[in-house]
């Protein structure tokens, strides 16, 4: 009687003392080969078992480098276009001594140029149109009005004036870029009763030149958040070329009033 | 000699300071051109040849992978 009790009790305590923990190390160990296995197809991990195990990713690395390589291309490829805006700028003060009368053509057609790159070289898709707003109040002060545009409405070219509520006013005054990722979440935003289009998303950058305000430059697109970082960053770029632009501007303004002033004089 | 993209580049700027030709076509045709210099450099002969592109890999040389 002794004995079978003796033989079962055994039995329970090799199961409680062997079986069972090998049977958890086993539960463990698969579960955890399972979760890196999941691990390897779900992420770009190269090493797995504390180093044990290194895999080769290489379309993940093909892909980055592909990656990098289109941004670069893409980069590279602006050089040249900086470069143009570089050389008509340095002709166009070279020449403002010696062909004066075509200054303010080659001043409006550099405008144009600037909008047209601002245009192009923004990647994110959209239909963008671009804006230099200018103070048109007394001595350089608000509202601002659309001087020169790319792809506006003639309407809008003629109607549109920005005040200091405006997302464009606020701009110019404080003087810091402004991206509204979706026009109809923006509580700043106020929308133009005679627009037809809606342009879901917009950047606004100063246009400064030693710490000065001139202006602003307006970029928008029909979809919601089309502007990524480095859009934004290269729409400084091309604020500089129309502060540059602006300036010069206002210098032949000025010299062409002081002429006036001194034959009068006479 | 001069490259193609240069050549680009120089009849764009002369068509600009001519007024011949819309500002919006020849920042399209001075992008172009920019495009078609971009790959030139070490730096991308690397990269296509780590891709397995360009005049390395055509040739059948060993191409390296990362």
């Amino acid at each position: 009687m002794l004995q079978p009790v003796q033989d079962a009790l055994k039995e329970s305590l090799v199961n409680v003392l062997v079986h069972v923990p090998v049977g958890v190390l086993i539960v463990v160990f698969v579960g955890y080969v399972v979760v890196s296995m999941v691990q390897i197809l779900r992420s770009d991990q190269t090493e797995f078992f504390r180093g044990a195990i290194k895999t080769r990713r290489d379309h993940q690395l093909r892909s980055l480098l592909e990656k990098v390589k289109e941004e670069a291309t893409a980069l590279s490829a602006l050089v040249p276009l900086f470069n143009f805006f570089n050389a008509e700028l340095a002709d166009l003060i070279a020449d403002l001594g010696d062909r004066p009368d075509s200054t303010s053509e080659r001043i409006t057609r550099l405008y144009n140029a600037v909008l047209a790159g601002v245009t192009q070289v923004t990647r994110s898709p959209g239909f963008h149109r671009a804006a230099i707003l200018l103070p048109e109040g007394p001595g350089g002060t608000l509202p601002l009005g659309l001087t020169r545009s790319l792809h506006f409405s003639s309407s809008a070219q003629q109607g549109l004036k920005f005040d200091s509520n405006s997302i464009p006013g606020r701009v110019f005054s404080s003087g810091e870029a402004y991206y509204c990722q979706d026009t109809e979440k923006d509580r700043y935003f106020q929308k133009n009763p005679q627009s037809t289009h809606t342009y879901r998303s917009f950047v606004c950058v100063p246009i400064r030149v030693r710490g000065r305000n001139l202006g602003v430059l307006l970029v928008d697109a029909v979809p919601p958040d089309a502007f990524a970082n480095d859009d934004i960053n290269l729409l400084h770029v091309f604020a500089r070329y129309a502060g540059v632009l602006r300036q010069i501007e206002l210098l032949v303004e000025y010299s062409v009033g002081e002429v006036a002033r001194l034959e009068n004089e006479e | 000699m001069r490259t193609k993209s240069e050549r680009l580049i120089e009849r764009a700027r002369k068509e600009f300071r001519y007024g011949k030709s819309d500002e919006l076509r020849i920042v399209r045709q001075v992008i172009r051109a920019g495009s078609e210099e971009s790959e030139r450099g070490e730096l991308f002969e690397q990269i296509n040849r780590l891709l397995g592109k360009g005049r390395h890999a055509e040739k059948g040389y060993r191409v390296r992978t990362p």
